[in-house]
């Protein structure tokens, strides 16, 4: 390329004048995120993390309980006033209250993947069935923050009641309830187990609203939403995190974006 | 006397077994190179830090495919750019070379000839708006190659292009580079 010597030498020339954007601390939030994954081993194997006895009897009487609901109508309707998982307490009601499906969704401020991890201090585990989200959002109303993923509608993810594809919200699953979703007995509530951990398959129109660290609700108004997988997602130091995915897609679609999270 | 340090290939065996300080030592020494192919691809400094950081987590779960005696660089530079791609097509966004020259300081070396001179010793910023002005795919391939010191393999995972495209691609660009240069500096000369 000697024709081209000159240019090319300004080229090489330049190299050490350039200001680069400084580079973040890669490698070391790579260990941090990778350290929460449940499976450590590059060749993935099933890994079910060791549970403090307590807690893991705790869980297996949620999954019982959930388990029974959604066999058993008349067992739901005398047990099944009360019960949650992670950060979601679910309430059993005889009636919703009279609501529309929201225009807005109030998921906080847009931010970016890493901005939403360093605000909530949690890894932004995403939906990698999907690729990177459309949208991040970071809501530090409630306590610890919620980080949600929209995947906006497209052909083969249909739009939900919330607008979106998928809207995934991770948050702190500690026993304080930052969710609290309202079902009467014609919302299908099944267990499910997500990558040994439990959840709950919620199917049919319910309500969702946000609590703050007080109890006291985020918005004035809960939300109408449809089918939502909720479950729980433990880190190696023993954090829980709680996760909720609302989609229009069916109990297996769901499950399927669901074991993609990482 | 201290344990001599790891290879790359000790990295690679005892990461591929598990080892999260170990991939921790690997991605570290080339994040650099990383984070910069994935601004050029994304021209964007926030979304390169979170491509790279996704492109680590996907090499990270593909080691056990990795081929232990091949290199380590092109193959994690693919990844990355990869991912650098996806998420500029999930941006919609055309990628921008968003660079500086940090400073503009004669090099005052006797040898060079006019142009490289006149390029080196006062128009460094003129050269980095010249690059700006081409069209994506030369300035990304020249300042792969130059501005990166990719290696040609290296430049067409980035590009996601054959290895062989890359050289004939570079000297096209290079060509286009040198008729902008001049074209600038003949409208300098013109104007008042």
């Amino acid at each position: 390329m000697t024709e081209h010597a000159g240019i090319e030498r300004a080229l090489v020339a330049l190299r050490d004048e350039l200001d680069w954007p400084p580079t973040p601390d890669l490698a070391g939030a790579t260990r941090t995120r990778l350290a929460a994954e449940p499976a450590r081993r590059p060749p993935r194997a099933l890994h079910v993390p060791r549970l403090a006895p307590a807690v893991a009897i705790a869980l297996a009487v949620i999954v019982a309980l959930g388990a029974v609901l959604a066999a058993s109508p008349d067992v739901r309707a005398t047990l099944g006033r009360l019960l949650g998982i992670g950060a979601v307490r679910i309430e059993r009601v005889d009636r919703l209250p009279d609501l529309a499906p929201a225009r807005e969704l109030h998921l906080g401020r847009r931010t970016t993947l890493a901005g939403a991890g360093r605000a909530a201090r949690l890894p932004v585990m995403t939906i990698r069935a999907l690729g990177p989200p459309d949208a991040v959002y970071f809501d530090g109303r409630v306590a610890g923050g919620a980080i949600s993923l929209v995947h906006v509608a497209r052909p083969g993810l249909p739009a939900s009641t919330a607008g979106t594809g998928a809207l995934l919200t991770e948050l702190r699953g500690d026993p304080i309830s930052f969710i609290k979703k309202l079902l009467t007995g014609a919302t299908r509530l099944e267990s499910v187990e997500i990558a040994g951990e439990p959840g709950f398959w919620i199917q049919g129109p319910h309500t969702i609203g946000l609590l703050d660290a007080q109890g006291r609700p985020v918005e004035q108004r809960p939300r109408l939403v449809g089918n939502t997988l909720v479950w729980l997602h433990r880190l190696p130091d023993g954090l829980p995190l709680t996760y909720r995915l609302e989609t229009a897609l069916d109990k297996a679609g769901a499950l399927r974006l669901a074991r993609s999270v990482g | 006397m201290g344990r001599p340090p790891d290879t790359e290939s000790d990295l690679v065996a005892r990461a591929r077994g598990g080892d999260l300080g170990a991939y921790e030592s690997l991605v570290r020494a080339h994040q650099d190179i990383a984070f910069r192919t994935a601004c050029l691809v994304t021209g964007s400094a926030a979304d390169a830090e979170e491509a790279t950081q996704d492109a680590f987590m996907k090499a990270w779960r593909a080691l056990g495919r990795f081929r232990p005696d091949a290199p380590f660089r092109p193959w994690l530079l693919t990844i990355v750019a990869n991912e650098a791609r996806n998420r500029r097509r999930a941006a919609g966004r055309r990628a921008g070379l968003a660079l500086r020259a940090a400073a503009e300081r004669p090099t005052g070396d006797p040898a060079q000839s006019p142009e490289a001179t006149l390029l080196l010793g006062a128009r460094r910023g003129e050269l980095v708006e010249a690059l700006g002005a081409l069209d994506e795919r030369d300035r990304t391939v020249l300042a792969c190659r130059y501005l990166l010191e990719l290696s040609e393999e290296e430049t067409a995972a980035t590009l996601g292009c054959r290895p062989g495209t890359v050289k004939s691609r570079t000297s096209r660009a290079l060509g286009r580079l040198r008729d902008e240069v001049h074209r600038r500096d003949g409208e300098e000369v013109l104007a008042p």
